[in-house]
């Protein structure tokens, strides 16, 4: 009898290397396994007609035999299973390096992108937002910063005259005086906007443009703090190895006056055919002073109790030096081409 | 202003290198523009401050100089010799407000020839042409101390010299050739005949230095800064003259400028130098600062040294007086920009160098920025239509009177007196205008389509002006699908006004819009709610800006959109949605909207959602009629619907319709 469970074995191990549909499954099933006349259940019932000491071990014997038919029907029907999903799978992705499905999500203009980064910095040094309007009175942009009618630096050329008396704001520094009449200090705010200049657009230059100004007033304000605020401004902005230096200028409403370079964040330096610093290893980044106590008082603050500082800096300045956008009137020609990249 | 290096070193001490010349620049303020290689000399262009009038001429540079380094300063030295022969000539200021002091001086018996090669070479490198000895040496002084003379041929004036305002009608022959109309606005100088020079700008032709003058005479002058800038700026007229009086002049100098000019005349054209100088009006120095020590050091931030404070002070030529704590400070003459503490910390400050400041941070007692929603708000809305895949724009606010016609905007137009472009003059009052240009330069750069947004203001004029934040958005042209699966789709109506609804739904506003009549948009494809309008851009508007698509846009006050993040939340679901579909159809002109409406006046709470989910005309459908299919989900909060219960409000839907909209159900 021995022969026979052998006999079993290899037609099963056959049958089932040979399933290939659901029937092959079904048939191997009925052969093998089934309770009524499967191959296997009729060796169990022999078991009886076998001399008593034989019983156990081809008892034991034809268990594993089912044991081992059981294991190749689930295995023949996993793999069954497996074959109709992965022709599922070919019929859905005939070439798994087709490109994917998506629409790119456009990036935000630079301009944008650029002030909420330094706002962002602002913000955590606990500075708050301003806003003000785009349409001023020649008294708040000029005469109200400390710059009298008839001043060297009323730069009346590059400003924008409307015919109903008013002007389009040459700077965001109107402001100060309008935070500084709104708000008691302790002051610490930065007022992002955009700012008018009548120029004749040229890679450098537009009629338009972007600015932050910053502007902090308290009790015991000093150079010291403009100093460090604006280095680690800088810093944050630009990378901690970024060096800042301070020199001193000349602004109406400031007094002392400083600009502000950064070493070339381009080249370091290092290059002196650089296209960004022109091999001066430094770039004007931003022009702060401590509040002039003629600005102060027109904002309303007593220039013997407060004092404060103030800074303004050119976003499409920041903006092109991050890139390294050599045309500032990109910002605002708005081709897609150029906005699609500003990833 | 353009400084010689060897002609400074006639007054100091120099010894610095190329790079370290730069830096000392710099460090004055000064930051050189250019630096141009002269033989042995080396020319720097340097960017001298407006309020530095007292270092626009080699003296000037080298004495700022000598305070940075601690060198000493060699001062001009000459002796005069003058004639026993008095100077005569009447000089008489009738605007002494304008011209507080003049002097001047005769110089007799000159022979004015070409000037000497050292002159001519200092001349070329400021970038001056030699026109003759005598005027040569005035702009030798001029570069020299930094003070404008001019010298006049004493035998082309009569009678005397009288400084006034011009008579309207007066004109003058100037020194460039260009007659020049005058008004009682400019100060000039006259002689008792007609005007000789327009006073700190520029002189006479008829009165001028030329090679057969004689006699001379000398003005050296104080003449009010403002009054020159007005004059200056009216004639469009720049002079090396009016740059320096215009920021400034000392008011000390007349007497030493006029004695020098004289000097230097006698000694390059020769002549008697007549006794005394001729002087009207005078000057009197009122100015000291009062300070402290403690408040240049708290101005500074750090403490720095008394001594060093004290002995700059005075090496800038400034005479300190020190009580304790107290300094009272005279500056010199030459320092107008020096007048309050202030100036001082700044003088301070740059002595010790920008950069031996240590920075610090200030305190914090409180944050200020802790909530920023008109901020985030826009961050929201900006990241919103770049989802939903516009681009950003930022356009030029001005717009051409045409274009205006059609903004739909409020009051009138703010109008630019110098516009760049004369085309443009009006600021916009609506942002799709400046939008269209920028879809306009896309697709003559060959872009297919456009969607972009922009936010930003639109102003006029109301009585006073008025600015109000808008986000506009416009769509034009070819839309990219997604990659393969998808082709490329055109720009639509519908699309452009499901980006609004999105937004709108992003924020819970729950738009209820009309149909609209706008400038800007087609008459009958146009919607408008709260200030918000969109639609189909004019035609007549595209051709303006040579737009051969059709362009759909947006414009929403961003007054409209809520500040403050949304709090409301409803449980989710326990009970699940019942959802019928039904066909009806209608007459062609019932809108959507009609049937939004009847269902709204029915208050069916239980139901949750209304959605069209097709439209169909045409086969099967009788003509002038329209199929809309809708999706009605139902739901109740506390219970499980029943068939019946939803079946009976479907009944009362069908019902309304037909009742209202002629509306018929189809099997
Ligand atoms: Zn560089």
């Amino acid at each position: 009898m021995p022969d026979e469970i052998e006999e079993i074995q290899q037609a099963l191990e056959k049958a089932a290397r040979e399933i290939k549909t659901p029937q092959d499954l079904q048939r191997f099933k009925e052969e093998f396994l089934s309770r009524k006349k499967g191959r296997i259940t009729s060796l169990f019932k022999r078991i009886g007609s076998l001399p008593p000491g034989e019983r156990s071990s081809f008892g034991k014997r034809v268990n594993q035999l089912r044991a081992l038919a059981e294991r190749l029907y689930t295995e023949a029907e996993e793999n069954l299973r497996e074959g109709r999903w992965k022709q599922q799978l070919q019929r859905a992705i005939p070439d798994p390096t087709l490109p994917g499905f998506y629409k790119k999500i456009p990036p935000l203009h630079p301009i944008s992108e650029i002030t909420h980064l330094i706002e962002e910095i602002f913000l955590r040094m606990g500075y708050d937002i301003e806003d003000g309007p785009e349409v001023e009175s020649e008294y708040y942009n000029f005469d109200a910063l400390n710059i009298p009618p008839h001043h060297p630096a009323r730069q009346e050329q590059d400003t924008f005259f409307l015919e109903q008396g008013l002007i389009l704001r040459t700077h965001t520094s109107p402001v100060q005086i309008r935070a500084m009449r709104r708000r008691k200090p302790p002051i610490r705010i930065i007022v992002p906007g955009r700012v008018y200049r009548r120029d004749e657009a040229d890679p450098t230059h537009t009629p338009m443009f972007y600015q932050i100004e910053g502007l902090v007033v308290d009790r015991g304000i000093s150079f010291a703090h403009l100093k460090g605020t604006l280095e680690t401004f800088l810093k944050t902005l630009f990378g901690e190895e970024t060096k800042v230096r301070f020199r001193p200028s000349y602004f109406p409403f400031t007094e002392p006056s400083a600009e502000v370079d950064i070493s070339c964040p381009v080249c370091g330096g290092t290059d002196p055919h650089c296209s960004v610093c022109g091999g001066a290893g430094w770039i004007e980044i931003l022009g702060s002073g401590m509040v002039h106590p003629q600005v102060l008082r027109a904002g309303g603050v007593d220039p013997e109790e407060y004092s404060g500082f103030a800074f303004g800096l050119g976003v499409d300045r920041i903006s092109m030096l991050w890139r390294g956008i050599s045309d500032i009137r990109n910002h605002y020609w708005n081709r897609l081409d150029f906005l699609e990249q500003m990833k | 202003m353009r400084v010689s290096i060897n002609w400074l070193r006639e007054y100091i001490d120099l010894r610095l290198k190329r790079e370290e010349l730069e830096g000392l620049f710099s460090s004055m303020g000064f930051p050189p523009e250019e630096i141009i290689d002269w033989g042995d000399d080396l020319i720097f262009d340097l960017e001298v401050t407006p309020n530095r009038p007292d270092c626009l001429s080699h003296y000037g540079i080298a004495r700022e100089a000598s305070v940075f380094l601690d060198l000493p300063l060699r001062k001009i030295e000459f002796s005069l010799k003058e004639s026993d022969e008095k100077a005569n000539f009447p000089i008489e200021i009738r605007e002494r407000s304008l011209c507080p002091k003049y002097v001047a001086r005769i110089v007799e018996g000159v022979e004015v020839g070409p000037s000497p090669d050292w002159l001519v070479e200092k001349l070329e490198k400021m970038g001056l042409q030699s026109i003759n000895s005598v005027v040569d040496l005035s702009n030798f002084l001029l570069y020299t101390i930094g003070h404008p003379t001019h010298v006049f041929d004493l035998d082309k004036l009569e009678g005397g010299i009288i400084v006034r305002r011009a008579e309207q009608g007066e004109k003058l022959l100037c020194l460039d050739g260009e007659e020049r109309e005058l008004s009682e606005e400019d100060l000039i100088i006259a002689d008792h005949r007609r005007p000789v020079a327009i006073a700190g700008v520029i002189g006479g032709e008829a009165s001028g230095v030329d090679f057969s003058t004689r006699r001379v005479l000398i003005e050296s002058a104080y003449f009010d800064p403002v009054t020159v800038r007005k004059t200056s700026r009216r004639f469009a007229l720049t002079t090396d003259a009016s740059y320096r009086f215009e920021r400034g002049a000392d008011p000390m100098i007349q007497e030493f400028a006029a004695d020098y000019l004289a000097y230097l005349i006698s000694q390059v054209a020769g002549g008697r130098v007549l006794k005394g100088r001729l002087v009207a009006g005078g000057w009197k120095e009122e100015r000291k600062i009062r300070t402290s020590f403690s408040f240049i050091n708290s101005r500074i931030g750090q403490e720095v040294e008394r001594e060093f404070i004290q002995k700059k002070l005075i090496s800038l030529g400034a005479v300190v007086r020190v009580e304790g704590d107290t300094l009272e400070v005279i500056p010199p003459s030459w320092r107008r920009d020096l007048s309050i503490p202030e100036d001082l910390v700044e003088e301070v400050a740059r002595f010790l160098g920008y950069g031996a400041i240590k920075g610090k941070l200030p305190p914090v007692e409180m944050p200020q920025g802790l909530k920023t929603p008109q901020r985030d708000l826009l961050w929201r809305i900006r990241n919103y239509l770049a989802g939903l895949g516009y681009s950003e724009a930022m356009t030029y606010i001005w717009t051409s009177i045409q274009a205006d016609e059609f903004s739909g905007g409020r009051g009138v137009p703010l109008r630019i007196k110098n516009p760049v472009d004369k085309e443009m003059p009006l600021l916009r009052r609506s942002i799709i205008l400046t939008l269209l240009d920028s879809v306009s330069l896309n697709l003559r750069m060959g872009r297919k389509g456009a969607r972009l947004f922009e936010v930003g203001r639109v102003y006029w004029w109301e009585g006073e002006a008025k600015e109000e934040k808008r986000l506009a958005i416009v769509e034009a042209g070819e839309i990219k699908g997604r990659t393969w699966e998808e082709g490329p789709r055109e720009a639509s109506y519908y699309s452009l006004k499901g980006t609004v609804e999105a937004l709108l739904d992003r924020f819970s506003l729950r738009p209820n819009f009309t149909l609209a009549s706008h400038p800007l948009f087609e008459d009958g494809f146009s919607l408008s709610w709260e200030g918000l309008n969109l639609g189909v851009v004019k035609k007549q508007v595209l051709e303006l800006y040579e737009i051969e698509v059709p362009v759909f846009a947006a414009e929403i006050p961003l007054s409209l959109f809520p500040m403050e993040i949304r709090r409301e939340y409803e449980d989710l679901a326990k009970y699940p949605y019942v959802r019928r579909d039904i066909s009806m159809t209608f007459p062609e002109q019932v809108k959507f909207q009609d049937v939004e409406r009847a269902l709204a006046s029915l208050s069916i709470p239980i139901l949750r959602n209304f959605r069209l989910i097709d439209l169909y005309q045409g086969k099967g459908i009788a003509p002038g009629r329209k199929s809309m299919t809708f999706s009605l989900e139902f739901r109740a909060g506390d219970r499980t619907l029943t068939s019946e219960e939803v079946d009976q409000q479907v009944k009362r839907i069908i019902a309304a319709l037909e009742r209202e909209l002629s509306g018929e159900l189809r099997k």
